[in-house]
C-alpha cells in the first residue's frame, strides 16, 4: 500500500508532467481569483486548486525574510493538512493530498528551486477526499474564503453522476449547494 | 378556554363580515399566488435553463471561450470561430475514457432556423432537463441522406407534415438568396416539444451536409457542379470538417482531467467546456433579472398587505358597535385585539391555501400548453424551501400587520365606556 506522501508525490508528478505533452497557452494569472475544480464519485471527490501565490502567501517571490520562510511552510501544511471542501457534517477525511508552488516561475519541491523571480506564481494543491454522505449532501463548505482574506472570489466548478455546475464565493461565503 | 371563545368569536364575526372580507381574501389571494407563481417560474425557468442540455459531459469545438461555444452548439446563437477535423473526430473515438461522441456541424439555415446535421447519436444520446430523451412526435430519424428531422418549434410555425419537401438555405440568416434547390429534403420526423433549442432547429444527417455542399466550394452553386439526389447515392460523403463534438463519459470523475488532456491536445487547438458549468456561469450573469423579478413579487405583497390595514382599519370603525357589546358582555380588551390577530391570520392563511390550489390548477391545466405553444416547460413539483418559506411569510406578515389594527382596537376598547358605543 502507497504511503500518503507515496501518492501525493505520484499525483504531483501527473499533474506536473501533463503540460510536457502539448503545446498551450499559459493559465491565467489574476490576483485576488482562485479557482477550484470538483470531481465527484460516490463519496469520493477529486479536488484541484489553483491560486496565484499572492492570495494565500502575500508574496509571489521566493521567500526571503525568515517570516516570509514560515508564512510559506505555515500556508503549505495548511493546504495539506485541511479538507478544501466538507459536507455540512464535516465528514471528509483526506486520502492524498499534493501541494505544488511554482513561486517566482520555479518549482519548489522541499525548498529545492529555480527560476525566474519577474514572473508570477501559482499554488495548485490536489485532494482526494473520502466524505461520508456526499452523495446525498445538497451543500457543500469551504474553508478557503475564511483561511485567506486576501481571496476575493472563489470559482467553483463540479461535475459528477448528478450533474454539473459552478458556483462563485466571495469574501465571507463559505458555503454552496450543489442544485441536487 | 379564553382561546376557545376568541375563536369563535373571530369564525362568527368573519362569517357576518363574509362579503367585505371575500374581496379582501381575493385580493390577497391574488398577490400571493402572483407571489408564488413568479418564484415557481422563476426556479422552473432556472431549472429549465441550466438544463437544456444533460448528460453531456463536454462540449468540445475550436478554441474559443466557453459561452461562445455553448452558444453556438446548444442554443444556437452565434457562430462558430472555425471548425475542427474529423480526423480529431477519430481521434477522440479512440479514447477509452470517453463513451459516446455526438458530431455536430453547422452553418446552413431554413428560414431563419439552424440546420444541424449529426448523425444517429444524437437521437440516442442526446439529453435535456433531468435526463429526458429526445422522442419523436411523429414519423422516424434520418436514415438516407435527403432526410430531414423538424424540431417541434419549426414545425409548428411553418406548417410543416411528414412527407414535405423543404429547401435548405446556403449560411444563416431568415432571407437567403443561395438555396440548395436542388437537393430537396424531405420531412421523415417531427420531435416532439422539448422547451429547448432543441424546438427550433433542423436536423439532418453529416452526410446530407456534405452533400449539399458539392459544387458550393466557392460559396456559390456552380451550375452543373452541384448533386442531384439521384447522383448523390453511392457517393462517399464522409466530412473534413465538424463543427463541434458533444461527449458523454464512462466516469464522470474523469471530466476535468479529459477536459484538460482536450484543451492541450497536439493536433489541433481545442476547447472542452463542461455544459453544466458553462450554463451555470450564463445564468449568473442574468442574475440580477431575477433578483429584480423577485423584488417585484415583494412588492405586489407589501402593496397588498397594505390594502389589507386599510380595509381592516376601516371595518374597524363599522365595528364599533360589535366592540361595545362584546365589552358589555365582559369581553376583556385582549380579547377583543386578539379578535383582529385571529381574524388577519385566517384571512391570509386562507389566501395562502387558494393561492396553492390555484397555482397547482393552473399548472396541471396550462404546463403542457405553454411547452407546446411557447416552449416553456412548467411541471407540478413539490414546493422547494424558499418557496415554503415566501409562502409562510405571508400569513406571518399579516399578523404583523394585524398589530396596527388590534392595538388601535385594544386601546379603543379600554377607553370605551359600556353605554356609549362609538364614544371615548
Amino acid at each position: 500500500m502507497l504511503s500518503k506522501n507515496h501518492r501525493a508525490f505520484s499525483i504531483a508528478f501527473a499533474l506536473a508532467s501533463t503540460p510536457l505533452m502539448a503545446a498551450d497557452n499559459p493559465g491565467s494569472h489574476q490576483h485576488g481569483q482562485a479557482e477550484m475544480q470538483l470531481a465527484f464519485a460516490d463519496n469520493q471527490v477529486e479536488v484541484l486548486l489553483t491560486s496565484p501565490a499572492g492570495n494565500m502567501l502575500g508574496f509571489e517571490h521566493h521567500p526571503r525574510t525568515p517570516e516570509q520562510h514560515q508564512i510559506e511552510e505555515l500556508v503549505t501544511h495548511w493546504l495539506g493538512e485541511n479538507p478544501l471542501i466538507n459536507t455540512p457534517e464535516s465528514t471528509c477525511q483526506i486520502h492524498a493530498t499534493t501541494v505544488q508552488h511554482e513561486v517566482a516561475g520555479s518549482h519548489d519541491h522541499g525548498g529545492h528551486s529555480h527560476g525566474d523571480e519577474s514572473q508570477h506564481a501559482d499554488i495548485t494543491v490536489t485532494q482526494i477526499l473520502n466524505c461520508t454522505g456526499l452523495d446525498h449532501s445538497v451543500s457543500l463548505t469551504t474553508p478557503l474564503t475564511a483561511r485567506f482574506p486576501a481571496l476575493e472570489h472563489l470559482d467553483i466548478a463540479w461535475a459528477g453522476p448528478d450533474g454539473q455546475g459552478a458556483a462563485r464565493l466571495g469574501q465571507g461565503e463559505s458555503s454552496f449547494k450543489l442544485g441536487r | 378556554m379564553k382561546i376557545h371563545l376568541a375563536l369563535s368569536l373571530a369564525s362568527a364575526s368573519l362569517w357576518h363580515r363574509r362579503k367585505v372580507l371575500a374581496l379582501v381574501c381575493l385580493t390577497l389571494t391574488l398577490s400571493v399566488t402572483l407571489l408564488l407563481g413568479i418564484q415557481y417560474l422563476r426556479t422552473e425557468v432556472k431549472q429549465s435553463f441550466t438544463s437544456t442540455i444533460s448528460d453531456t459531459d463536454l462540449i468540445i469545438g475550436a478554441r474559443s471561450g466557453q459561452l461562445n461555444l455553448l452558444m453556438y452548439t446548444v442554443f444556437h446563437i452565434g457562430d462558430a470561430t472555425n471548425n475542427i477535423r474529423w480526423s480529431t473526430f477519430q481521434d477522440l473515438e479512440q479514447d477509452t475514457r470517453i463513451d459516446w461522441l455526438i458530431p455536430i456541424s453547422l452553418g446552413d439555415s431554413y428560414k431563419g432556423f439552424r440546420v444541424v446535421g449529426t448523425d444517429k447519436g444524437f437521437a440516442e444520446h442526446f439529453r435535456f432537463g433531468r435526463g429526458q430523451p429526445l422522442n419523436l412526435a411523429g414519423g422516424q430519424w434520418f436514415d438516407g441522406i435527403f432526410d430531414v428531422v423538424l424540431g417541434a418549434g419549426v414545425a409548428r410555425t411553418l406548417n410543416h407534415g411528414l412527407g414535405d419537401k423543404i429547401i435548405l438555405s446556403h449560411g444563416g440568416g431568415r432571407t437567403s438568396f443561395s438555396n440548395h434547390k436542388d437537393t430537396p429534403f424531405t420531412v421523415t420526423g417531427i420531435l416532439e416539444a422539448t422547451g429547448t433549442p432543441v424546438d427550433q432547429a433542423v436536423y439532418i444527417s453529416l452526410q446530407g451536409m456534405e452533400a449539399i455542399h458539392v459544387g458550393w466550394e466557392s460559396g456559390v452553386a456552380i451550375p452543373g457542379r452541384t448533386l442531384t439526389p439521384e447522383k448523390a447515392q453511392n457517393r462517399d460523403f464522409t466530412p473534413k470538417t465538424i463543427t463541434a463534438v458533444f461527449a458523454g463519459l464512462d466516469r464522470k470523475i474523469l471530466t476535468f482531467r479529459v477536459q484538460r488532456d482536450l484543451n492541450q491536445y497536439a493536433g489541433e487547438p481545442l476547447s472542452a467546456i463542461l455544459p453544466g458549468v458553462a450554463l451555470s456561469e450564463l445564468w449568473r450573469l442574468m442574475s440580477q433579472f431575477e433578483q429584480a423579478l423577485l423584488g417585484i413579487t415583494g412588492f405586489v405583497v407589501v402593496t397588498s398587505l397594505i390594502g389589507l390595514i386599510a380595509v381592516l382599519l376601516t371595518l374597524q370603525t363599522q365595528r364599533a358597535h360589535e366592540i361595545a357589546i362584546l365589552r358589555a358582555t365582559g369581553a376583556s380588551p385582549g380579547l377583543i385585539a386578539s379578535l383582529y390577530l385571529i381574524e388577519c391570520l385566517a384571512l391570509a392563511l386562507v389566501a395562502c391555501v387558494i393561492s396553492l390550489a390555484l397555482g397547482a390548477l393552473a399548472i396541471s391545466m396550462f404546463g403542457p400548453w405553454l411547452l407546446t405553444n411557447y416552449g416553456i416547460q412548467l411541471q407540478l413539483r413539490p414546493l422547494t424551501f424558499e418557496e415554503w418559506s415566501l409562502l409562510i411569510s405571508v400569513p406571518l406578515a399579516a399578523l404583523l400587520v394585524a398589530l396596527i389594527p388590534a392595538f388601535s382596537a385594544w386601546r379603543q376598547s379600554r377607553s370605551q365606556g359600556f353605554g356609549s358605543p362609538g364614544g371615548t
